[in-house]
């Protein structure tokens, strides 16, 4: 009996033990949104390797929904339990960043703040509270056969706004189901990132330089609202999604995309002919090529336990040899690091020169606070313009008064 | 002593206890925070009293919500409620493949909502299949696709909810209709009644329990719609699929007025309840079977 | 005649079922695709080459067999305890009679009625509090019983005749005896309605499991479906292959449950 109490105990205290060394490992609680199949597999190699190059430290990654993702960070963070470190989307960033629910990050970055770009949206009141992780940015997809068959020569895709819509128009045959260009219906959250392209190609600015006063009303900006609008009537007028499945379908000839598509194209080995250019500037003299970018930050909380870990997994995750090994498991995104636009990767393919080109004109709205009330005044005036309500000029002047408005309040 | 923990308070004890638990906190707490200013992540909210409920009556988005809700509500029910019936009746015959008929008509209610919205979308898109069919017709087509004209998104989505809950009220009043005792239905074809007689006086006294729930049901249900405008609209083209819990859920959770959408919630809440409370009134509550 | 409208009726039907069907014909025809692009046109649909591949895919290509047994067992464990709670409650608000009756039954209802989204927050809070954060717990315990359970069971008991029940208290027999042996018997049809409901609702939810669990070991079937939408695409195939395998259990349930139905009330209409 003794023998046996003995054992029983001996068992015991080795396993307490055990647990005891486990709780002397820091455990990181890692948030993300890499979930596809072919996705996350790189993802959990990058943390094993960080794992084994950080034997005190163990990661827990949970899966973030596209979806539904940001109810979960809401609730965590408005519970206090948000993760040591996760993963926000450009459009996230500065509302977290101002909401003093993030680790300020200027300390820990100011001797790499050169070596990244795209701090903008993590920049609140002077300080940094994300780290630009993945960038990203949407190109010009063309057809080549529909433009042929449109007696359009395919090596010249267009390049000025006139050209986009008279190629547009010449290829549109709705009665044949073929479509011109693709434009984004009234989709929340999404329309706006294919209207500011062309607001800021034309050298058009949503806010000033300070963030005091909103200048969506300029000419500038009328006359892109004027064009994007004139450009819906010669082709398919729809969400992102089916836009990019008319286009692997062959009936769409022109589409604003991002390497989403490019991704599906190649993993589903369509036989289709097609190519990917720059944003059409204004004019040929006039204007820049602007597009959108977007990109994957990662920020820790401020109440996290383990910040110097939390940083550490955050350096370790943008150093470029990880990152690009992730980068290249998803298929298009660049590292925020500078660096990355030599690597062969990006060089030789030709596709994705012309999206790391782009990324050189490529803009993220301004990081304010009360952005998801700008981005929702702006959208509803493209809406209001696209369904006739009012004139592009009116729709702009009032989405203005209402910014001002919204800038003034605290 | 004894009284007091009588078999009643036991038999009453998963329900009090499930309640205070759970419930009577996240319940307490919003009701308390739709008094207050509370921006979800500034954890110092600042009590304003019933200026939030003020604010919603001069929200324009608000109303709009609001009716387009209602609209939603007494746009569907009556459809499904009577397309159930009208099925239920059919099915109950004496045809062959019964079960077969009773499954399918189900197979819509059990499948995942967010799958057959994004379904629905690919159906209703401008190059889709209802299209399609509508040109087959001779029937005019909006011009920006359903789901995108003002005038059609939200009859679309209205004419998807009738689609995927009548066969769940189908399957409840065909276990209904067979709780009828058939003698009532011999006694009645030996006095020459016809069919129509039969049903006023037999088989509508006799589903009218039943009707109530669900018509209950699929109120509470229906006022609360968010999903399939979730993943479909968002809420547009121009807010005419907004609906209060969507509204509910953009103020609280994207935009981070977590104490404006509660007190959102809790005005839908009185109004559910107020309707619901109606209803039971009308087709009385605990009321069995009349003869 | 009788047999020309029977006949017309049959045909009817099988339309109406066509018709019910077929956005679900749809989605099992285009999860037999070999690739993402599956939603194609009209003339495109039936030049694509079948595979049932996708189906194997959604097992190998994530732990579906986990999500699957966790949505089962959790829908299993709460709708059974719903089967046994909700017949007390229901039985205590029909029978009995005691204090603030009709209060506390206004408000079962009235937690139907409340959105859940600014309910998320504090019962997220609540839950951490528990120690319950992503475990089995959280996805049983708070809705073992169910509002609608408590009203459906209530208003079925109510109208049954109580003489029987009176008899059995006379022979002396207890409360619980009455209920189970008695009464419940005679609710065959409500029970499995309320099963039914309780099942389906538990099977289907997604914003409580998504927000009170974080791993996969606890992930349910509708947040795996969630996840097969990417940034801004979708995985068509797997999505339909794996929302069809969603919908098994719930269907064998049913068929399951109609016998029961069928059984159950031909039982308690002979008994009247």
């Amino acid at each position: 009996m003794p023998k046996k109490i003995g054992a029983i105990l001996a068992i015991l205290i080795l396993f307490s033990g055990c647990s005891r060394t486990e709780s002397d490992r820091t455990v990181l609680q890692f948030w993300q949104f890499w979930t596809d199949p072919q996705v996350k597999p790189a993802v959990l190699k990058l943390i094993q390797k960080f794992e084994q190059e950080n034997p005190g430290i163990k990661v827990t990654v949970t899966d973030l929904t596209w979806s539904n993702g940001h109810e979960k960070i809401v609730v965590a963070f408005a519970s206090n339990s948000a993760p040591d470190l996760l993963e926000l989307g450009s459009d996230w960033v500065p509302e977290f960043s101002s909401q003093n629910v993030l680790l300020d990050l200027t300390p820990a970055v100011n001797s790499v703040k050169k070596r990244f770009r795209m701090w903008e949206p993590g920049i609140f009141d002077g300080k940094i509270f994300a780290f630009p992780w993945m960038l990203d940015t949407r190109v010009l997809f063309y057809h080549k056969d529909l433009m042929t068959r449109a007696g359009l020569d395919p090596q010249h895709p267009p390049q000025t706004w006139n050209e986009l819509l008279s190629y547009a128009q010449k290829v549109n045959q709705p009665h044949k189901k073929i479509y011109g260009f693709g434009a984004n219906a009234a989709e929340r959250h999404r329309l706006y990132k294919k209207f500011l392209p062309f607001l800021w190609g034309n050298d058009g600015k949503i806010l000033s330089e300070d963030n005091s006063t909103c200048l969506i009303n300029s000419k500038e900006a009328v006359d892109a609202l004027t064009f994007y609008i004139e450009l819906t009537k010669f082709g398919l007028l729809d969400t992102q999604r089916r836009l990019d499945e008319a286009f692997m379908q062959g009936k769409l000839a022109f589409v604003i995309s991002g390497g989403w598509l490019l991704k599906e194209i190649q993993k589903n080995n369509l036989p289709l002919k097609f190519g990917v250019t720059l944003m059409p500037k204004p004019d040929k003299n006039r204007g820049t090529p602007a597009s959108f970018a977007g990109g994957e930050f990662l920020v820790i909380s401020q109440k996290t336990k383990h910040p110097e870990e939390a940083l550490k997994l955050v350096r370790f995750l943008t150093r470029l040899d990880n990152c690009l090994e992730l980068c290249k498991a998803i298929g298009t995104p660049s590292p925020a690091d500078t660096a990355a636009i030599h690597d062969d990767y990006y060089q030789k393919d030709p596709y994705l020169k012309i999206f790391q080109q782009q990324l050189k004109y490529s803009f993220s709205p301004p990081a304010t606070p009360q952005w998801v009330y700008i981005e929702e005044k702006i959208e509803r005036a493209i809406e209001e313009a696209m369904y006739g309500r009012k004139t592009t000029s009116q729709a702009l002047n009032d989405a203005k008064v209402e910014i001002d408005k919204l800038l003034k309040s605290p | 002593m004894r009284k007091f923990f009588s078999p009643t308070l036991l038999f009453l004890s998963p329900w009090l206890i499930t309640l205070i638990l759970f419930w009577l906190f996240p319940l307490i707490y919003s009701l308390y925070l739709s008094l207050t200013d509370y921006t979800v992540l500034n954890p110092y909210p600042n009590f304003i009293g019933l200026q939030n409920y003020f604010k919603l009556f001069s929200d324009p988005d608000f109303l709009t919500a609001l009716k387009n809700t209602s609209l939603f509500v007494l746009g569907t029910i009556p459809f499904t409620t009577i397309i159930a019936l009208f099925l239920a009746l059919i099915v109950n015959q004496k045809i062959p493949f019964k079960g077969f008929f009773r499954a399918g008509f189900f197979l819509p209610s059990i499948t995942s909502m967010v799958v057959i919205a994004l379904i629905f979308t690919n159906l209703y898109a401008k190059d889709g299949y209802l299209t399609f069919l509508c040109q087959l017709l001779g029937i005019p087509t909006p011009e920006k696709g359903f789901l995108f004209s003002t005038g059609t998104a939200l009859p679309s989505i209205m004419l998807m909810d009738v689609w995927i809950s009548f066969g769940y009220y189908l399957i409840l009043y065909l276990a209904a209709l067979q709780a009828i005792p058939i003698e009532l239905y011999e006694a009645a074809e030996i006095s020459g009644a016809t069919f129509w007689q039969k049903f006023r006086y037999i088989t509508l006294p006799y589903l009218r329990p039943m009707t109530l729930l669900i018509v209950l049901i699929n109120t509470i249900r229906s006022f609360q719609i968010f999903i399939e405008i979730f993943v479909m609209t968002k809420g547009g083209p121009l807010n005419s699929t907004l609906t209060v819990v969507y509204s509910v859920y953009e103020n609280g959770l994207v935009r981070f007025q977590m104490g404006y959408a509660s007190a959102m919630a809790y005005v839908l809440f009185f109004i559910i309840m107020i309707f619901s409370l109606l209803q039971m009134k009308l087709f009385g509550l605990g009321k069995g079977v009349e003869d | 005649m009788k047999k020309v409208s029977k006949i017309a009726l049959f045909l009817f039907l099988i339309l109406i079922l066509i018709g019910t069907l077929f956005p679900l014909i749809w989605m099992f025809y285009s999860s037999l695709f070999s690739h993402t692009i599956s939603l194609a046109s009209l003339a495109d649909i039936f030049k694509q080459d079948l595979t049932f591949k996708n189906y194997a895919e959604v097992f190998s290509q994530i732990p579906f067999g986990k999500f699957l047994f966790n949505s089962v067992f959790v829908a299993t464990v709460v709708t059974l305890g719903n089967l046994f709670f909700c017949s007390l409650v229901g039985y205590a608000f029909a029978r009995k009679r005691f204090p603030f009756k009709k209060s506390l039954f206004v408000s079962v209802i009235l937690v139907l009625m409340i959105p859940v989204h600014i309910l998320i927050i504090p019962l997220f809070i609540l839950i951490k509090f528990l120690g319950w954060y992503d475990s089995y717990l959280a996805l049983i315990v708070p809705w073992l019983v169910s509002p609608l359970g408590i009203f459906l069971m209530r208003q079925y008991i109510e109208v049954l005749p109580k003489d029987l029940e009176e008899a059995a208290r006379i022979d002396g027999a207890g409360e619980f005896k009455i209920l189970f042996r008695v009464v419940l018997p005679l609710c065959k049809p409500a029970l499995a309605v309320v099963a039914i409901q309780v099942f389906l609702a538990n099977w289907n939810s997604f914003l409580f499991p998504f927000i009170l669990t974080s791993s996969e070991n606890m992930r349910t079937v509708p947040v795996a479906l969630a996840l097969f939408q990417g940034y801004q695409t979708i995985d068509w195939p797997h999505l339909f292959a794996a929302s069809g395998l969603a919908t098994l259990p719930v269907l064998i349930l049913f068929l399951f449950f109609q016998r029961q139905i069928v059984a159950g009330l031909t039982t308690g209409a002979l008994k009247q």
